[in-house]
C-alpha cells in the first residue's frame, strides 16, 4: 500500500500504476458535479463547460458552499456517495476522458468495467475530513450552472493542494478493494454463525 | 417540588443551541472510543484515517464555519420533562420552538438543508416539513428540570443501516443472531452507513416501538453502556468482540474497528410474534443535550440520561 502526491491532470501511466489500498493526495486542479451535471452531458448532449484535457478528475460533490460577498468558500466538504452515480458511470467515464473519480464508499460493476478500460480509477474517501478538504481547496478557480442548479449540483472548479488522503478503492485492473474486505469479513461471520449454531437454521 | 416556568424564549434557547453544539462538536464518549480505536488499529491506513478524522472534529472546532460533516442529518428532538414543569405556551410549544430553531439554523448555514418529499423531492429549504423535526417526548415524575437532546440523524447509516423484521416466537434467539448477524454484513459492506456505527437493535414491541427502541438504542445510549440484563449486555459484548474482529475497518476499508458500540433494548410484545429492528447511527454518534434546572440554570451534556424503558 503506497502513499502518492500527484499532479493534475492525471495522465494513464498514473492511474494504471495506481494499486487498491493505495492512499493519495492531488495537486491541480479538480471540477465537482452531482447528477444534473452527469445527465445534461450524458442524455442530453450538453457539452461540458470544461476542457477535459486539462480537468479529468471530478469530485461527486457533497459539500457545504458559502458565499463570501462575490466569492464563494467551501466550508465543509467530502465526496457524496457515488454509487448514486452507477446508472451513467461508464458513459461519464467515456465522454469526459476520466483519469479519477473522487467520492464516499464505490461504485458498481459497469463504471469498474469502464474504469478498466479507459485507465481511471475511484479514490474514496476513508475519513472524515471536511474541514481539512475545504481547507486544501486554494482557489476556487470558476463555476457552470451555479444560477441554474444551485451551490450543491453547480460545477466548481477548484484549484487543490494536497488534496486527501484518498484511498483508491476501485484500480484499472478491474480490483475493489471492499470486496476484498469483504471476503475476510465474510469468513469471520461463517465462525460467528457456526458458533451461534445458525448454519441449518431457516426462519419460519 | 416547585413549579419551574421555563419561558418560550428559553425552549427556542435550548433547541436551538443543542442542535448547533450537536453539528459542531464530538461527544466526549464517542471521541474517547475513536481513540481507544485508533490506538489499537493495525491497519496503518485505518488508523490514518481514525487519527485524521479526530484531527478534523477537535482542531476546527473553533472555525465559525466549523461541522462535523457536511451532511447534517435529520434534525431529530428527545425531550425529557419533569412533572414540576410549566410552559409559557403549552406543550405545543415545544413543536413551535423546534421547528423556528432548525430554520434559524439552516438560515445561519449550521444545518444542511436535508429534508424533501419523498415522492417529488421538493427540498423545503429550511428542514422543517410534515411531521418534521420529529420530537419524541417523555414525561417523568423523577425528574425536576426539562431537558432537549438535539440528534442529528445521519443519512447514510439511516438509508443504508434500517432493517426490520417480524419473526415467529418459534424462531427465538437464533431467528434474532440471524437478523442481527445479516444485517451488519449488509450494512456494512463498503462503508455505506459510515461505520465504525453505533448498531441500535429492538426487540419486541409493536411495529413502530420496535424500530423507535432500536433507533433510541443507537442514538441516545452512551457508548460504553450495558443492558442491565445480564444475558443481554452479554450479547452486546459479544456482537462488539465478533464485529472488531471482523476486518471491517473504518469505512469498510479494512482495519480492526467496526462499530463504536452495540445497543440492544427489548419492550413486551404480542404473544404471537417476535419483531425484531436494527438501526444504525454514524461514527460521529451526534447527540447534545441543554437542559433548564428547577433553579433556572442553564447546563449541557453529551451523555444524557434517557429512561425509556
Amino acid at each position: 500500500m503506497a502513499t502518492q502526491r500527484l499532479t493534475l491532470p492525471l495522465s494513464e501511466a498514473d492511474t494504471r500504476r495506481l494499486n487498491v489500498g493505495d492512499v493519495v493526495y492531488l495537486d491541480g486542479q479538480i471540477y465537482t458535479c452531482r447528477s444534473l451535471f452527469q445527465i445534461k452531458v450524458v442524455e442530453q448532449g450538453g457539452a461540458p463547460p470544461i476542457d477535459v484535457d486539462q480537468l479529468n478528475v471530478m469530485l461527486h460533490m457533497g459539500g457545504i458552499m458559502r458565499r463570501m460577498g462575490e466569492t464563494w468558500a467551501p466550508v465543509s466538504l467530502l465526496g457524496t456517495s457515488s454509487i448514486r452515480f452507477e446508472r451513467l458511470g461508464a458513459q461519464i467515464i467515456e465522454k469526459l476522458r476520466l483519469r479519477a473519480i473522487i467520492g464516499k464508499s464505490t461504485m458498481g460493476k459497469n463504471t469498474m468495467n469502464a474504469m478498466q478500460a479507459h485507465g481511471c480509477v475511484h479514490l474514496a474517501w476513508g475519513a472524515l475530513i471536511g474541514s481539512i478538504l475545504a481547507e486544501r481547496v486554494v482557489r476556487v478557480v470558476d463555476v457552470h450552472h451555479l444560477a441554474e442548479w444551485g451551490p450543491l449540483e453547480a460545477t466548481w472548479i477548484f484549484e487543490v493542494e494536497n488534496f486527501g488522503p484518498f484511498v483508491v478503492d476501485i484500480d484499472t485492473r478491474g480490483n475493489n478493494l471492499f470486496d476484498r474486505v469483504t471476503e475476510q469479513v465474510d469468513k469471520a461471520f461463517e465462525k460467528a454463525y457456526e458458533a451461534f449454531d445458525l448454519c441449518n437454521f431457516t426462519y419460519t | 417540588m416547585d413549579p419551574l416556568f421555563v419561558s418560550s424564549k428559553t425552549v427556542y434557547d435550548l433547541m436551538f443551541t443543542s442542535m448547533v453544539m450537536a453539528v459542531e462538536n464530538l461527544n466526549i464518549d464517542v471521541r474517547s472510543k475513536l481513540v481507544e480505536l485508533m490506538s489499537g488499529e493495525q491497519n496503518p491506513t485505518a488508523r490514518l484515517n481514525l487519527e485524521l478524522s479526530l484531527k478534523n472534529c477537535i482542531d476546527y472546532v473553533e472555525n465559525e464555519d466549523h461541522l462535523l460533516c457536511p451532511d447534517t442529518g435529520a434534525p431529530t428532538y428527545y425531550v425529557s420533562i419533569g412533572d414540576n414543569v410549566k410552559l409559557e405556551e403549552g406543550f405545543s410549544s415545544l413543536y413551535r420552538e423546534s421547528r423556528r430553531a432548525v430554520r434559524d439554523a439552516t438560515a445561519r448555514f449550521k444545518l444542511r438543508p436535508n429534508m424533501v418529499h419523498p415522492v417529488t423531492r421538493k427540498n423545503t429549504g429550511d428542514n422543517t416539513g410534515a411531521y418534521t423535526p420529529h420530537l419524541e417526548l417523555r414525561f417523568d415524575s423523577g425528574i425536576d428540570f426539562l431537558e432537549v437532546i438535539a440528534v442529528p440523524i445521519s443519512g447514510g447509516s439511516e438509508t443504508s443501516g434500517t432493517f426490520y423484521r417480524m419473526m415467529s416466537p418459534m424462531d427465538g434467539t437464533k431467528g434474532i443472531m440471524k437478523f442481527i448477524l445479516d444485517c451488519i454484513k449488509t450494512s456494512i459492506y463498503a462503508g455505506k452507513t459510515c461505520p465504525p456505527n453505533i448498531i441500535g437493535i429492538g426487540i419486541g414491541g409493536t411495529a413502530d416501538l420496535c424500530m423507535k427502541i432500536a433507533k433510541q438504542a443507537a442514538v441516545l445510549r452512551p457508548i460504553g453502556s450495558r443492558h442491565p440484563d445480564p444475558s443481554i449486555a452479554e450479547l452486546e459484548c459479544r456482537l462488539v468482540a465478533l464485529v472488531n474482529s471482523s476486518g471491517i475497518g473504518p469505512m469498510g476499508m479494512g482495519g480492526n474497528s467496526g462499530v463504536l458500540d452495540v445497543h440492544i433494548e427489548c419492550a413486551e410484545t404480542h404473544i404471537a410474534g417476535l419483531p425484531v429492528a436494527y438501526n444504525a447511527q454514524c461514527w460521529l454518534g451526534r447527540r447534545k443535550a441543554a437542559r433548564v434546572n428547577a433553579d433556572g440554570s442553564i447546563t449541557y451534556s453529551d451523555t444524557p440520561g434517557w429512561d425509556y424503558r
